[in-house]
């Protein structure tokens, strides 16, 4: 009882440290970084507790930012409405197809959503273009309404209206990783012979991963569409894939804060101009080697191990 | 007796499966050994580790040869193979890709011999089938490609994992003779769960069950008598 | 379609493949050998293009360049697969599908260092052009048809007729028995990676003379790299050339049929002979071991 408090207080820690924030750092980086963080948590949810690499994840991000673009040019202009379209959209294009990836070996599944992501950013940009306006992209600024009278678009709004989606992905996800179900995940990542005679059914259980974790991009994508009012397909840029599969490693694979102290690291890191950072491929690649090797959790379990040592010289002194 | 193989206090688990405890046996020079069990009992994890693709938990198994004695445990599978001791797997799997010809060019490399003709006196259906690829080998075919093969570059001991199993019954007799030819000029260490065959053939029974070794029997008289099902 | 450009359409397109069979094959072999999933062949591509571009330009010999460039890679393959690969072969596919992805970026990174961001255009070695089915058709290509050709007939032959080649043959099956056979498995694996890592960075040397050479083009190809290997059947040479054929000539084709084609064609052929035959074309089940 006493642990999960302490974790889920974590997390309030966490919400208020960055409420803080604004006072040090620009709403926009702050912004910025909940909207990746969110997304990069979608990607970590689906290597840590999945087991699944995906090289295809910003067809996901892209899904939940046309769908709510779509709405809010077309439809409505509900933001909240807007986004919970976006995360319908997400759900549905991951049930439909997860259900005929997912079988498929882990190099193939990785490749397949790269494929799949490249057809979707052609879809976005060519077949669909009378729709979404092609390269160009979607103008909806001024079509979003306010909401319960205040206007979300403004930098400082906004700032407030995704900290609380992050505050409520963060408690959800904490939620799901504490839960029976992501023992068993964790267990179907190493041992799915083992789990199958136990009878537990893997397909349901990665599908339901696949889902969540497209949830959340669909979310992030969402979050982005209504604070900027501008989508575009380079958003799911198949390039960007690599870069938030190194993010995930780097931050910690399957940690609840990993995605959040990556993003942070990673968009602070190519705000900076010093020339050492420029060259963030030379560091980032080597980190993602040596973390992965020594089977390590990234910036979270550097950070644990440190405060663990801590704890226990505290405990030496005593 | 001139020991090839000592197994002493050999332990195996698979994760946290435990499938073999304490097993020891001496393996005599040039006898034939068989070991006997239900499926399961251990026998091909026992193979397994002695031809290095397993390592135990606990235990050790000395090789002996030409004066020489070592523990081949700590050494990978190429150099336990190239000390003479040669396992032939349970799946009667050749390579397919490769004929007849290039599966034993392949045996005969790393000791460059080349006496195929004492193979073919052996198996003369090999040389009949030289140019076959693998794929297009019956099971007896492919049965006896795999023991040929094992044969090149004189082996001091073959682990024969179920080499009956699967096959027809003129091709299981055709076998033995072939076995029978052999067996005194190197150690026959064989898992077999054909009881003619175990009669015909062995010097000495060793059966496992749950992965212990629960009965030796070293008389060829006893084994005569002996009925083994209440180990299969 | 313009009819009278069917006929270069295709041959600018064999020879694209070509490019394509030599960047794929390495990464093919790999996994067929030691059932790894080596991403940092982009990287061996990537450098093949820049140390040839760079030791042509100090030298002015183009051929220098490749020697060198084959070198130079086959000793960096040596490192990284002692340093690296030795010890995570019996790792998950996921696993080395990371670290391989980190040795990418990192050799991306260190590319960007040495030779800086802007795009070079590289000359090709061989100038000129003769007159083929109405259109000039660059002697430039014609040689790499031929040297890719060469390279195919040298690496069968090596598969099919050494004693080492048949060894990784027999351990792309199984290597377990190989090395009951009393044959290293490991020197197998060994010599298969050094061999991919050089063949990638000649296909990197061939291509620069035909695109922008940008510290990124390592990691553009990637797609196509892997796509055009599971295409043809992880571990399979015929099947690699085949694939590559066919994405090199759809993609060709495909752009005077109708100009996005290019990029997405290949994606879409790629995820319908996945439906259909999950191994690839010529791929037979390799198992994970």
């Amino acid at each position: 009882m006493h642990k999960i408090f302490k974790e889920y207080s974590q997390i309030i820690i966490a919400i208020i440290i960055i409420f803080l924030a604004k006072y040090f750092v620009s709403l926009s980086f702050l912004n910025e970084v909940i909207i990746l963080a969110i997304f990069v948590m979608s990607c970590n949810f689906l290597l840590g507790y999945g087991g699944l690499l995906s090289f295809g994840q910003p067809l996901y991000l892209g899904v939940g930012a046309y769908a709510t673009a779509c709405y809010l040019f077309y439809f409505g202009q509900n933001p909240f409405i807007g986004i919970i379209i976006g995360l319908i959209a997400g759900v549905i294009f991951a049930l439909g197809v997860g259900a005929v990836i997912i079988k498929l070996r882990s190099d193939y599944f990785a490749l397949v959503n790269a494929a799949l992501n490249m057809i979707g950013f052609f879809l976005a940009y060519d077949l669909f273009a009378k729709f979404t306006n092609g390269l160009d992209g979607m103008w909806f600024l001024t079509k979003i309404n306010p909401l319960f009278g205040i206007d979300v678009t403004i930098e400082k709004n906004f700032f407030i209206f995704a900290l609380l989606f992050l505050l409520i992905v963060l408690l959800l996800t904490k939620h799901i990783m504490n839960s029976m179900f992501g023992t068993i995940c964790l267990a179907a990542k190493t041992d799915e012979k083992k789990l199958k005679f136990l009878g537990y059914n893997i397909f349901k259980t990665k599908l339901l991963v696949f889902v969540y974790s497209s949830l959340l991009a669909s979310l992030a994508g969402s979050l982005y569409a209504v604070h900027f009012g501008f989508v575009c397909p380079s958003m799911m840029e198949q390039e960007k894939a690599g870069e938030i599969v190194a993010t995930v490693i780097l931050g910690g694979v399957g940690t609840l804060f990993g995605p959040l102290i990556g993003s942070i690291i990673i968009i602070g890191a190519k705000d900076l101009t010093s020339n050492i950072i420029q060259h963030w491929e030379i560091i980032v690649g080597a980190l993602m080697v040596i973390i992965v090797i020594t089977a390590d959790k990234g910036i979270v379990g550097l950070a644990n191990r440190v405060i663990s040592k801590y704890k226990i010289n505290l405990k030496n002194i005593e | 007796m001139d020991k090839i193989l000592e197994i002493k206090n050999v332990n195996a688990a698979y994760d946290e499966a435990k499938v073999l405890f304490d097993v020891s046996m001496d393996i005599e020079r040039n006898k034939t050994s068989v070991i006997v069990g239900k499926n399961g009992a251990g026998k091909t994890t026992l193979f397994r580790i002695i031809a290095g693709f397993m390592k135990p938990t606990r235990g050790s198994v000395v090789f002996s040869n030409n004066e020489k004695s070592q523990n081949i445990l700590e050494l990978s599978p190429h150099k336990i193979s190239n000390l003479g001791v040669r396992y032939v797997a349970q799946d009667k799997a050749v390579f397919s890709d490769l004929t007849v010809k290039e599966n034993l060019e392949l045996a005969a490399y790393p000791t460059k011999d080349n006496n195929w003709d004492l193979i073919f006196s052996y198996f003369p259906k090999l040389k009949i089938l030289i140019n076959k690829k693998g794929a297009y080998l019956s099971g007896g075919e492919r049965q006896m490609l795999m023991i040929g093969r094992s044969l090149l570059s004189k082996p001091s001991i073959l682990l024969l994992d179920e080499p009956m199993e699967g096959l027809a019954p003129g091709i299981v007799e055709a076998l033995i003779e072939v076995i029978s030819k052999i067996k005194n000029k190197i150690t026959l260490f064989i898992v077999e769960q054909n009881i003619p065959v175990i009669c015909k053939l062995a010097d000495k029974i060793f059966a496992i069950k749950e992965g212990k070794i629960v009965n030796e029997l070293n008389d060829k008289d006893d084994i005569k008598k002996a009925t083994f099902e209440k180990y299969l | 379609m313009e009819i009278n450009l069917l006929g270069p359409a295709l041959l600018f397109g064999f020879s694209d493949g070509c490019i394509f069979f030599l960047v794929s094959i390495g990464l093919s072999l790999c996994f067929g050998v030691m059932r790894i999933i080596s991403l940092d062949q982009c990287a061996y591509y990537l450098l093949g293009a820049y140390i040839t571009y760079s030791v042509t330009l100090a030298t002015g010999s183009f051929w220098l360049g490749i020697l060198v460039t084959m070198g130079l890679v086959a000793l960096l393959g040596l490192g990284v697969e002692r340093v690296i690969y030795k010890n995570i072969y019996s790792k998950s596919i996921t696993y080395t599908m990371i670290v391989s992805f980190g040795l990418l970026l990192f050799i991306t990174g260190v590319t960007k260092f040495i030779w800086g961001l802007s795009p070079i255009p590289v000359k090709a070695p061989i100038n000129g052009s003769v007159t083929l089915l109405g259109v000039g058709f660059p002697n430039y290509r014609i040689f790499i048809i031929i040297i890719t050709f060469v390279i195919y007939l040298l690496i069968s032959y090596f598969l099919n007729k050494t004693i080492v080649g048949k060894a990784i043959r027999a351990g792309t099956e199984d290597m377990e028995k190989v090395e009951s056979l009393g044959i290293d498995g490991y020197k197998l694996f060994k010599i298969t990676f050094v061999m991919a890592c050089v063949l990638s960075s000649l296909g990197g040397a061939f291509h620069g003379p035909l695109i922008m050479v940008q510290p990124y083009m390592g990691m553009s190809i990637m797609l196509y790299m892997f796509i055009t290997a599971v295409l043809g059947g992880l571990g399979s040479l015929k099947g690699t050339m085949i694939a590559a054929i066919i994405i090199g000539e759809t993609m060709s084709i495909g752009s005077i049929v109708w100009a996005p084609s290019t990029i997405i064609v290949p994606f879409l052929i790629f995820i319908i002979v996945l439906m259909i035959k999950p191994t690839g074309l010529f791929g037979t089940k390799l198992l994970k071991r």
